[in-house]
């Protein structure tokens, strides 16, 4: 059990990793480079030390990445699933006293629970519920007075006229047409494909965030955490993949959508293949696990990851899941890339 | 990869990292880490001046891992191992024991085999590739089927079969199954311990993405294991019974859990929950977070032994490399 808590020992490990952070930014090479417009070589002598840094009057200077702004990215993310998963499975939404902190707090729209037909199915969407607001927790409690609040999240379907973030999400993968709605919310399938949308994000987000953590306690939770999502998204693409050939009543049509929502993920967040559907070129070969040529999971850069729940292959800040976009002490770790 | 460039910022880097590492060791295998057995036991000393856990070593244990996973799924899935060109490096190279195809009745789990085989063997080429020259070779391994072979063993401390009588992984889809299970929620455990480990923050990258894949295989296994136990209920409580038996082996912390769905009341919600049933796919801390093993911890389990070991179970004549021996676990 880690002792994120003491925050004596923080501040201790925090002192002691400011020379490796040196390292790091020194050789890092391109995983640096990856945070859209930061500028990194002025950690040299910032306050990284400071968990809760107090905002400098006057203009501003150049900001310096520290772990609470790597762990807030993360934050926010979980906001978003645990909101998605705890109305789909409960009914309800994160108790108001889970959403303050740094930043504007903002309400989540839409949310409903499923009525699930399938037994094993909400069992499935409870389990990842109850770990998505633990993880909430979890950052929350480790970042202490640092944790940004959760910002504006829409997880609704919207109309056709004004579509919400799933039903834009939805058109814009092909999984309906351009009028329809797509709700996650009224069946088993509906929110499997929904849950779909998230989970394989969330474990290219933290593997591509794990470099940029200094503290190595941090760094073992943060671990821990990507290991929980990609048990997570093993476990959605494994229900789709048999849901989809399973003999009586194959649904093909589950296999469809995912790979058209993992294709839509790799149109917004660049030009590098990083996303595969459940199903590959062999068709005697699940694809349950999207790895590159040595087997090793994706990886996303922050900016990627916020093309894709933003809804856009440009540069900007809001839209999509996270309409005023995400809350974060930098605004460079708030933009999506410009990919367009 | 080398790290002649920066070696010396990595090197003071390293000093720094030393006494973390230390801690480390301690907090995950208690005060015994620290007396001369311990140090012994994990080639790791308190001086300066004496052997460190390199990045090397750490890739190495994984590679003794992949070794390991990769034989069993490639003879489960294709009735055939590795490739010999695969097994050659440092220390003594043994041959594998045992394995054969499995004949899927369910064409879902032959391609489910077929995609952790592939997995697993390009795991073993990253991984070789990454260490170069010094890459340990694959001692030898044990997958065979006997009563007393490695499968049998831990079969029969799980209580899958009674004493003396064999298991054999390669025999049904539900057996290949349980025997998957063996190994992927370790694999996912290795991963987490070792991760803080490593000084190259390429090399933390990788096993980053080397923990995720064994976490989407451990879902695969786990949430299949789960969806076949409605009409056989026996294949969760075996699979819960093989959580145990490994959480029997690494000491008296709960790292393991099985499948079987559980009552929780979910908190932190606007509104009073009731206790619900969930499943348990997912084996992890109340924060959420998965759990760690630390490399003794890890041998206590492929070694099938509880006790100080350098060889056992799996691994007839231990892993090859510089981390290879277990202390008690405690």
């Amino acid at each position: 059990m880690t002792d994120l808590n003491t925050k004596l020992e923080i501040f201790d490990a925090i002192a002691s990793r400011r020379n490796e952070r040196r390292n790091f930014l020194r050789f890092a090479g391109g995983s640096a480079l990856a945070i859209g417009g930061a500028t990194l070589l002025s950690a040299c002598g910032s306050d990284d030390s400071d968990l809760a840094p107090t905002p400098t009057p006057g203009p501003a200077p150049v900001a310096a990445l520290n772990d609470a702004d790597v762990l807030n990215v993360a934050l926010n993310l979980e906001y978003l699933e645990a909101q998605f998963y705890a109305f789909a499975a409960f009914g309800v939404g994160l108790n108001a006293n889970m959403l303050t902190g740094i930043g504007t707090q903002g309400a989540v729209t839409g949310g409903a629970q499923v009525p699930f037909q399938d037994t094993v199915v909400r069992e499935y969407a409870r389990e990842i519920a109850i770990d998505e607001v633990a993880h909430v927790a979890f950052l929350r409690s480790a970042l202490g007075s640092a944790a940004v609040a959760q910002p504006a999240i829409d997880i609704s379907v919207g109309t056709a006229a004004a579509p919400g973030a799933f039903t834009a999400a939805a058109r814009a993968a092909g999984v309906i047409g351009a009028t329809g709605v797509f709700n996650p919310y009224a069946d088993d399938n509906s929110f499997l494909l929904g849950a779909y949308i998230f989970e394989d994000v969330g474990v290219s987000a933290y593997k591509g965030a794990a470099p940029l953590i200094a503290n190595k306690t941090y760094l073992e939770a943060a671990a821990g955490i990507l290991a929980a999502e990609a048990y997570h998204a093993g476990l959605i693409r494994t229900i789709l993949y048999r849901k989809g050939l399973q003999t009586p009543n194959p649904i093909p049509s589950l296999i469809t959508a995912a790979n058209q929502i993992s294709d839509a993920r790799d149109s917004l967040d660049g030009s590098s293949d990083d996303d595969q559907g459940i199903t590959g070129s062999d068709p005697t070969i699940s694809n349950i696990v999207p790895t590159d040529a040595n087997g090793l999971a994706y990886s996303r850069s922050v900016a990627q990851v916020h093309n894709i729940v933003y809804l856009t292959p440009t540069a900007k800040i809001g839209g999509g899941f996270f309409p005023n976009g995400t809350n974060n002490r930098l605004d460079s770790l708030r933009t999506s890339g410009a990919n367009a | 990869m080398t790290e002649s460039v920066h070696l010396i910022e990595a090197l003071d880097a390293r000093v720094e990292r030393r006494s973390e590492r230390r801690e480390f060791f301690k907090t995950a295998l208690g005060a015994a880490a620290m007396t001369a057995a311990g140090a012994t036991a994990l080639s790791f000393s308190t001086s300066a001046s004496a052997q460190t856990i390199t990045d090397a070593d750490v890739l190495n244990f994984a590679l003794n891992l992949e070794y390991l996973e990769a034989q069993f799924y490639s003879y489960a899935a294709y009735g055939t191992g590795l490739d010999n060109s695969l097994l050659s490096g440092t220390g003594t190279q043994g041959a594998v024991r045992g394995g054969r195809q499995v004949n899927f009745s369910d064409p879902i789990v032959r391609q489910y085999a077929r995609e952790i085989a592939q997995d697993e063997i390009a795991h073993v080429k990253f991984l070789r590739t990454a260490l170069g020259s010094a890459a340990v070779a694959q001692p030898v391994i044990d997958v065979s089927v006997s009563p007393t072979s490695a499968f049998s063993l831990a079969a029969q401390a799980a209580g899958l079969v009674p004493a003396g009588t064999a298991f054999d992984p390669y025999a049904t889809d539900e057996a290949f199954l349980l025997g998957a299970f063996i190994f992927e929620d370790v694999g996912v455990t290795a991963y987490k311990g070792a991760a803080p480990l490593l000084t190259s923050k390429a090399y933390l990258e990788a096993a980053a993405g080397l923990l995720a894949v064994e976490a989407y295989h451990a879902a695969i296994v786990r949430t299949t294991l789960y969806g076949k136990g409605i009409a056989t209920p026996s294949l969760r409580q075996s699979a819960d019974a093989i959580s145990n038996a490994r959480d029997s082996l690494d000491g008296t912390t709960d790292l393991d859990q099985g499948i079987s769905p559980i009552s929780q009341t979910p908190i932190n919600l606007s509104t009073t929950q009731a206790a619900v049933t969930a499943s348990n796919i997912v084996p992890l801390d109340a924060n959420g977070v998965a759990f760690s093993r630390s490399a003794s911890q890890v041998l206590n389990i492929v070694y099938l032994n509880k006790g100080a070991a350098s060889a056992g179970g799996f691994y007839p004549n231990g892993m090859n490399g510089n981390i290879k021996t277990s202390i008690a676990a405690s």
